[in-house]
């Protein structure tokens, strides 16, 4: 009796979520729907809408599917002036994917609704992996750093001086600081930028921005002043704002910037990827606040590392992603980390990224280049 | 009009006259320095209200400009200077900075004149105040009046504008504070004073007084053409003093109320007052009069009835003499006149009596001359006759003693006319219809009058249909009547016409009856006329000329009169009135 | 005011295996909860049961993706009728006060939930099985013996719940404060916390866990403290007392629900055109349209209207500014709009709270509130074109007019773990029995 109980109960459920489908069976289920309602075979024009989870790639995949389905049951699909026109929504609801068909003919509309239960996306095997080299810790906080004629000469930014170092032996020995005379008290959350100049190298910090030489010595002059900083070494051009109030760039919606492609993306707080003008180009899922461009020849889309979410002060990760097709995906395992990062920026190298975190055992912040490899 | 009514009505008129003079002239004065001193009062209390608008304007002013200094507001500025600020997480800000600040409005709007917080009406971000955006010096502009839009409708607002730079654009801050009723309250009072704000020009008077009307009336006037402006009503003075925007617009009008009630019942007191003085004048006038009746007209009465006695016979009537002022002096002399009029008509009576003896002596004498000369011729003639011839002595005698009786005749009717004239009785009156006494009369002579021995004579009688009967003794009026005719007939010896009328006079005090006897006759000399009633005087040949005095006499104890007229040369008439 | 149901973020697919954090729970503690409405403190059990699974459990429930599991229930069968229903009774289950429970004492619970409903139900009981009986076919049964009311329990002295869930009712205070200490016997495992103190404010920075409202004057989250947001759960709308069809057509296009969002809602709300939110239903997209203010004035422009009353719920103040919003949107249309508390004007504003994750149940119910339960028939949970055209239907009248919809927001202090983890299984329940905190 409890078979059969559990034989009925799991009926009900299959029959209420269905057995999955491919892109192709879906289509075909929907066409035959939607030519059902059209007897009288008019041209008919097909939209395409995504307003679910579901990957560019299977998208396409649908849709093509789609058109050819209409097209066997006999309407003759056109792009300009249709009788009808076709606008398909994959949406979703809790219970999965649902297909929604609006059927437009002039004023009169039909809708046709299908649940689709979607196959397991595919496994994401990931495609590169993280390399993790680390460079220096000291108990005072590091908010970036540069590696200087061929990775010999380390300037470390704290939140109140640059420190220079030579690597000496395997180590890198401290060879000056240069305190930096600052337009306002560092922040609780400290940021900051260095990059490297002709001349010697330029410091961004909320409100202030100095300016440094090397040789003789290392000097640092500072003036106040709300500089743009540049966020990525690649692309001098582009540039961020740093609203110290707020203790975000540019925006009080964004937690960081990163670079990648021809325009400036943001990411939210509410793991939504932005553009400058606020469109939305992707979505991402339980991003931390932290990110960084990298270069990487594993994956052709735009490859960001970045931290993780969550609330757990002690420890965080760092997980490569590809934002493709209005999507975050990942392509690399994540890389578990023992504090919680502090900083992750670009590196002057390409294919490098800074990253700082702040060991919570030790207490100490520790400095380490992050690179990526493909996986085999 | 009596001596007491003059004196009361001068007095009263005085007393009267005298208290509206005064009370109108009070009155006068009493309303200008009411109405100058509601002037003032109206004037400072716009001073006053101009004095603290200024405060209050200058008080937002400054708390606009603690706000547009604040923190939050310095944040949002900066924020706003970013690009793609999310202005939503300010949606509050205003209220609290209102609150802190006590002011009642509050926008904060972006370079746009979005609104991106308000505290007055939260609902309404997003909605853009294009008026932030015009051209304007909003710090040398001040402060100054607006219409702000509620959800519960308009208020005015005492508003100024701060801005804060925020990157290429401005913030907006506008802020202010209600400018109502409670604004209003804050005016130190004036009793009689009532002010109030006018924000809705087309709402419908609220009652339909007078005032209300005169409310209605100004807020016209000052809308089509705003300036102060006063009017003044039967129990209220409005002034409106309009309230103009930031660019001159009617935006309000603060109308001042002075209420002349406590004028109205001044000069209602006034009134009242006058009207019991001039009743007490009137009384006075009524009581002086009174006194004056009894002090002056009274003896003057008096002293009229005294006259009135004498004139009306009693000559012994004496004036009392009360007092030793003018009165009293002309009682004196009044009795001193009637004494001496007494004494004179005494004296003249006298006199009268001596000449009427005398007119009788010499009438009589007259009259008794002519038979008593035959007589003694007679007996003259008889003593000679005796003596000369005793033969015809017989004849002498009988001639002689006729002629003796004849003449003792003719004495004898001379004194029997006196005796008659003598004897006259008092008529006895009984009614007496006048018209047939005349025709009666008339009739008796018509043989005359038609006589063969004498030239003809016409009669006419002209009657009065209307005439009355008459209170008289028949006889006597019909002897004096006779009389009258026969003296017409007598003056028209050539013939002529006699005319014999009857009138009713329709007189005053009483009704009077005339009857006239005309001749066409010779007429009469004025002496004549004036000698004509008196006993013996006749103009005629012969007859003892007793005929008028009779006729006056019976006329006399009528109580009638009887008068002639006439000219020479063209007859006269004898004219008898009678009362009726 | 509800409970914030729960809802998972239906965008995401790829989850987290374990969070940042993978340190083991930890056993022990107290919870203190802070919740700014006392409703559900009216009484523990019912009030729609926001809190019952921790103290009294129904025999099935429904999981996040609307599936039924058993709870108490372990297995049932019906009749092909549907009228005659047989439960079996999970073993080794017990009261709060060691009764076990059985056939025999859960059956008058569950008759009385039932009899509320449907006159014609009869319970049996023998040993652990429990048989339903209906009169009528009643297909539906296993939803309806998802709900709170639906929950076996019993009273004990002075009035106490005794249940069978994770926590017993230690004190109550009605509408102030309830205790609830870990039931050590719970068939499912002791919780992890030792108790729990739900209590009735909005302000004290002492709690681990406090609901922020909308509306409410912003709460100063102490540091440190994380802010959790639902999936919007709790719909705003407007109703009609009366059908005004081209009045309400006309509202329906001049209000404007982007800065009710943006604004009042601080991004955190989603503008609402259907009934059911697009994450339930998956076809709310279809109802979405631009306001038109042009069009709305044509509609008003033939008729004359006098000020309408738009009735709101008192100290509600994020209510009170959505009404205000609307009011001063219908203005801009020629439509006067009054926002009063005073009850019993031609519009209300309503806040309606999901209370699970069947769409078609969710619908049923609401139609039943607006006296339009006979719609309800057509309703077929396979076909969501049905539930599409029910709510198009109820959309067309006007008498509905969907607002905006606003998640729940929960502050959470440091101390307190596995959140998010614990309200995945159960979207529209607080759920407690799985939350741990730092000692």
């Amino acid at each position: 009796m409890t078979r059969v109980a559990f034989a009925l109960l799991f009926g009900w459920v299959s029959v209420a979520i269905g057995p999955a489908q491919s892109p192709p069976e879906a289509a075909a289920q929907l066409a035959a729907r939607i030519s059902s309602l059209l007897p009288r075979h008019p041209t008919v024009s097909l939209e395409l809408q995504n307003l679910s989870s579901m990957t560019p790639g299977d998208l396409s995949t649908f849709g093509r599917a789609l058109e050819e389905q209409l097209r066997r049951s006999g309407l003759p699909m056109t792009a300009t002036q249709p009788e009808v026109r076709a606008r398909v929504t994959i949406s979703e609801n809790d219970r999965g994917l649902l297909l929604v068909a609006e059927i437009l003919t002039g004023d009169t509309r039909t809708v046709v609704m299908q649940p689709w239960i979607a196959p397991p996306l595919s496994e994401t095997k990931p495609r590169i992996r993280i390399l993790r080299r680390p460079l220096w810790d000291q108990p005072e906080p590091m908010l970036d750093l540069l590696l200087l004629n061929s990775e010999s000469e380390l300037l470390v930014l704290s939140p109140t001086a640059v420190s220079d170092f030579r690597l000496a032996d395997g180590k890198w020995i401290p060879t000056g600081v240069a305190a930096l005379s600052l337009a306002r008290p560092p922040a609780r959350d400290p940021r900051g930028r260095i990059e490297s100049t002709p001349g010697g190298f330029r410091v961004y910090l909320p409100d202030t921005t100095c300016s440094g030489t090397l040789q003789p010595m290392l000097t640092v002059a500072c003036a106040p002043g709300n500089e743009a900083w540049p966020v990525n070494p690649r692309d001098p051009s582009f540039v961020v704002r740093w609203i110290t109030d707020r203790n975000v760039l540019e925006s009080p919606n964004f937690q960081s910037a990163f670079y990648a492609g021809a325009n400036g993306w943001f990411s939210t707080a509410v793991h939504r990827i932005m553009d400058r003008a606020g469109n939305t180009l992707a979505v991402a899922d339980a991003w931390g606040t932290d990110f960084a461009t990298i270069e990487s020849s594993c994956v052709s889309n735009p490859t960001v590392l970045a931290s993780g979410s969550g609330d757990n002060p002690d420890r965080d990760r760092a997980q490569a992603f590809e934002i493709a097709g209005g999507r975050a995906t990942p392509v690399s395992e994540s890389t578990d980390l023992p504090g919680p990062i502090t900083a992750l920026w670009p590196a002057e190298t390409p294919g490098q990224a800074t990253l700082v975190i702040r060991n919570s055992k030790t207490g100490n912040y520790e400095a380490s280049r992050l690179g990526v490899a493909c996986a085999e | 009009m009596s001596f007491r009514t003059k004196v009361f009505l001068s007095i009263t008129t005085t007393v009267v006259i005298s208290v509206w003079i005064v009370a109108s002239v009070v009155s006068t004065l009493v309303t200008n320095s009411f109405e100058r001193q509601d002037m003032q009062r109206t004037a400072a209390l716009i001073s006053q209200f101009r004095s603290e608008f200024d405060r209050r304007g200058a008080e937002v002013a400054r708390r606009v400009d603690a706000i547009a200094n604040s923190d939050d507001v310095q944040r949002l500025a900066v924020n706003l200077g970013a690009s793609k600020i999310d202005t939503a997480q300010f949606y509050d800000t205003a209220q609290a900075l209102a609150r802190e600040q006590s002011l009642n409005f509050l926008e904060l709007a972006g370079p746009d004149g979005s609104i991106i917080s308000s505290a007055e009406w939260p609902a309404r971000f997003g909605y853009k105040e294009s008026w932030l955006l015009q051209p304007v010096d909003w710090k040398a502009q001040g402060f100054f009046l607006q219409r702000e839009e509620l959800a519960d409708g308009p208020a005015l607002g005492l508003m100024t504008v701060r801005t804060v730079s925020a990157g290429d654009g401005l913030l907006y801050i506008a802020g202010g504070q209600r400018l109502d009723k409670a604004f209003l309250d804050s005016l130190p009072p004036a009793p009689g004073m009532n002010t109030r704000l006018v924000r809705d020009f087309d709402a419908p008077a609220p009652s339909d007084t007078p005032a209300s009307k005169l409310a209605a009336d100004l807020i016209q006037d000052v809308r089509e053409r705003p300036r102060e402006l006063s009017l003044t009503g039967s129990d209220v003075t409005l002034t409106a003093i309009p309230l103009l925007g930031r660019d001159n617009k009617l935006l309000a009008i603060l109308m001042v109320e002075n209420s002349r009630a406590e004028l109205a019942n001044l000069k209602t007191y006034i009134q009242g007052t006058a009207w019991i003085g001039g009743s007490a004048g009137v009384l006075l006038g009524l009581g002086f009069s009174l006194w004056a009746a009894s002090r002056v007209t009274r003896p003057v009465l008096a002293l009229a009835s005294n006259v009135r006695d004498v004139a009306g016979g009693n000559w012994d009537s004496r004036a009392r003499i009360d007092s030793t002022d003018e009165v009293g002096q002309l009682a004196q002399d009044f009795n001193r006149m009637t004494e001496q009029l007494v004494e004179q008509r005494d004296r003249m009576i006298q006199a009268e009596r001596v000449a009427a003896w005398r007119e009788l002596a010499r009438r009589l004498a007259h009259e008794l001359k002519n038979p008593l000369f035959p007589l003694q011729i007679t007996v003259e003639n008889l003593q000679r006759a005796r003596q000369a011839s005793p033969q015809q002595f017989d004849e002498v005698f009988r001639e002689s003693t006729s002629t003796l009786l004849a003449e003792l005749d003719n004495l004898k009717t001379i004194v029997g006319r006196f005796s008659d004239f003598a004897r006259m009785p008092a008529p006895h009156l009984e009614p007496v219809d006048l018209n047939q006494m005349v025709q009666d009369v008339a009739k008796l002579f018509d043989a005359q009058m038609e006589g063969l021995d004498r030239p003809r004579i016409a009669k006419i009688l002209q009657l009065d249909d209307n005439l009355p009967s008459v209170s008289a003794d028949p006889e006597q009026l019909r002897r004096a009547l006779r009389n009258l005719v026969l003296n017409a007939l007598d003056a028209m010896p050539k013939g002529g016409t006699l005319t014999l009328r009857t009138q009713r006079l329709d007189g005053t005090p009483d009704p009077k009856i005339a009857i006239e006897v005309s001749d066409s006759g010779e007429g009469l000399t004025p002496e004549e006329c004036a000698r004509l009633f008196t006993p013996y005087y006749t103009t005629k040949q012969h007859g003892t000329g007793l005929g008028l005095a009779i006729v006056q006499s019976v006329v006399s104890d009528h109580k009638g009169t009887i008068t002639v007229r006439s000219e020479p040369g063209k007859g006269a008439t004898f004219r008898i009135e009678l009362k009726a | 005011m509800r409970l914030r149901a729960w809802a998972w973020l239906a965008l995401s697919s790829i989850w987290l295996t374990a969070l940042t954090g993978t340190t083991r729970p930890r056993y022990g503690g107290a919870l203190t909860v802070e919740l700014s409405s006392a409703s559900f403190m009216l009484d523990p059990v019912n009030t729609h049961g926001r809190l019952s699974p921790a103290i009294a459990e129904t025999l099935v429930r429904v999981n996040a993706r609307g599936a039924i599991e058993p709870r108490l229930a372990l297995a049932w069968q019906h009749e092909p009728d549907n009228k005659r229903w047989r439960f079996s009774l999970r073993p080794k289950v017990s009261f709060h006060d060691g009764e076990p429970l059985t056939a025999v004492n859960a059956a008058p619970a569950l008759l009385a939930a039932l009899k509320k409903k449907y006159g014609d139900v009869t319970v049996t009981a023998g040993g652990q099985t429990l048989v339903v009986q209906f009169e009528h076919p009643m297909p539906d049964l296993l939803a309806e013996l998802t709900h709170p009311e639906t929950a076996i329990f019993h009273k004990g002295d002075a009035n106490a719940v005794i249940g069978t869930g994770p926590f017993r009712v230690a004190a109550w205070e009605p509408g102030r404060r309830l205790a609830l200490a870990a039931f050590e016997d719970y068939w499912g495992g002791r919780p992890f916390l030792d108790s729990i103190i739900i209590s009735v404010g909005a302000g004290s920075v002492r709690a681990d866990v406090f609901d922020i409202p909308f509306g409410a004057t912003r709460r100063v989250v102490p540091e440190g403290f994380h802010i959790w947001t639902s999936a919007p759960n709790e719909l705003i709308a407007l109703l009609a007392a009366n059908p005004q069809s081209t009045l309400l057509q006309a509202l329906s296009l001049a209000i404007d629900r982007t800065p009710i969002v943006n604004v009042l809602a601080q991004r955190r709300g989603e503008a609402a055109f259907g009934i059911l939110p697009q994450w339930l239903s998956g076809y709310a997209f279809l109802f979405q349209a631009a306001p038109d203010l042009a069009r709305a004035r044509q509609l008003i422009s033939q008729l004359r209207l006098p000020s309408i009353n738009l009735t709101y719920p008192a100290n509600d103040s994020f209510a009170r500014a959505v009404a205000e919003r609307v009011a001063l949107n219908a203005r801009d249309a020629g439509i006067t709009i009054q926002p009063t508390t005073n009850p019993g004007g031609s519009l209300t504003l309503v806040r309606w709270p999901l209370d699970s994750a069947n769409a078609a149940e969710e619908l049923t119910r609401l139609l039943g509130f607006l006296g339009a339960s006979d719609r309800a028939a057509s309703l077929d949970p396979a076909k969501p074109e049905t539930l599409y055209e029910a709510e198009r239907v109820l959309l067309d009248d006007h008498r509905v007019i969907p607002l905006v919809y606003l998640p729940a927001i929960y502050g959470l202090a440091p101390r307190v773990h596995n959140w998010e983890a614990a309200q995945k299984l159960d979207p529209f329940r607080l759920n407690l029995e799985n939350l741990w905190v730092d000692q």
